[in-house]
């Protein structure tokens, strides 16, 4: 056990890239230290343990999939962490999270969410509550339609 | 616990409606006339759910995973996990000029 009561050992500080400005383009931690290993993992409470946080800028530009597409008008503050299994990340203004067990599907299923949560809720716009009226309202001041 | 079980109880205990958007079915649920987004399920997502995923499906229902795992095994009645939601659940005051 590590100084942080942890079972984990971690090289400290975690090794990560700078979260400005990554995107796409982000896809595995620098220097590739982050190697959880299941067979050592102690987990009495069955709870999804996060193993590293680590906040994330979306940058503006970013294209969500689909048709139509939608970009980002301006960066979002997203949390990515580090779970037992896979890879969290969260944009809380949005109320959601993509999950994969890479990063990459990660992000891919973030966009996607993003996506889908908007055409759900604007489907469903007539009775929302006030909380998704209010993710609503975020989801139309930063998405507009992206060129084709 | 596997994603069916999760769905089932979403559609079945809960009376959930399912909207199948995308990549995603979300699940929305009236109460008092307001339409709550109370799950999200990857079309992706088979077989069991791991700890995370459960852990993602918990949060939108603002229950511990604990307690989500017992309202699909049927160990905490729906009416409970209900109390649970309506207390917890987010609740916005808007200011007006």
């Amino acid at each position: 056990m590590n100084s942080s009561g942890s079972n984990l050992a971690f090289a400290e500080p975690y090794p990560y890239a700078s979260t400005v400005g990554i995107g796409n383009s982000f896809s595995e931690p620098i220097g590739g230290i982050f190697t959880p290993d299941k067979s050592k993992w102690v987990d009495s409470e069955q709870e999804a343990k996060s193993l590293a946080k680590i906040p994330l800028m979306i940058p503006a530009e970013t294209v969500l999939p689909g048709d139509p597409k939608y970009k980002l008008n301006s960066p979002v503050n997203g949390v990515i962490e580090y779970t037992i299994d896979g890879v969290l990340i969260t944009v809380h203004i949005f109320d959601e999270e993509g999950y994969g067990e890479t990063y990459e599907s990660a992000w891919d299923d973030l966009l996607s969410s993003i996506r889908d949560r908007y055409a759900s809720l604007v489907k469903r716009e007539q009775g929302l509550s006030p909380p998704d009226h209010i993710v609503l309202c975020e989801l139309r001041r930063y998405l507009s339609e992206a060129a084709q | 616990m596997t994603v069916d079980e999760a769905k089932d109880a979403f559609t079945g205990k809960l009376g959930a409606a399912q909207d199948k958007s995308g990549k995603h079915i979300f699940y929305c649920f009236k109460d008092s006339g307001s339409d709550y987004t109370v799950g999200k399920i990857s079309h992706s997502w088979t077989g069991q759910l791991n700890d995370t995923q459960t852990g993602m499906l918990a949060k939108k229902l603002c229950l511990q995973k604990q307690e989500f795992e017992n309202w699909v095994g049927c160990t905490l009645e729906n009416d409970e996990m209900l109390k649970i939601w309506r207390n917890r659940r987010p609740t916005y005051i808007h200011l007006t000029s």
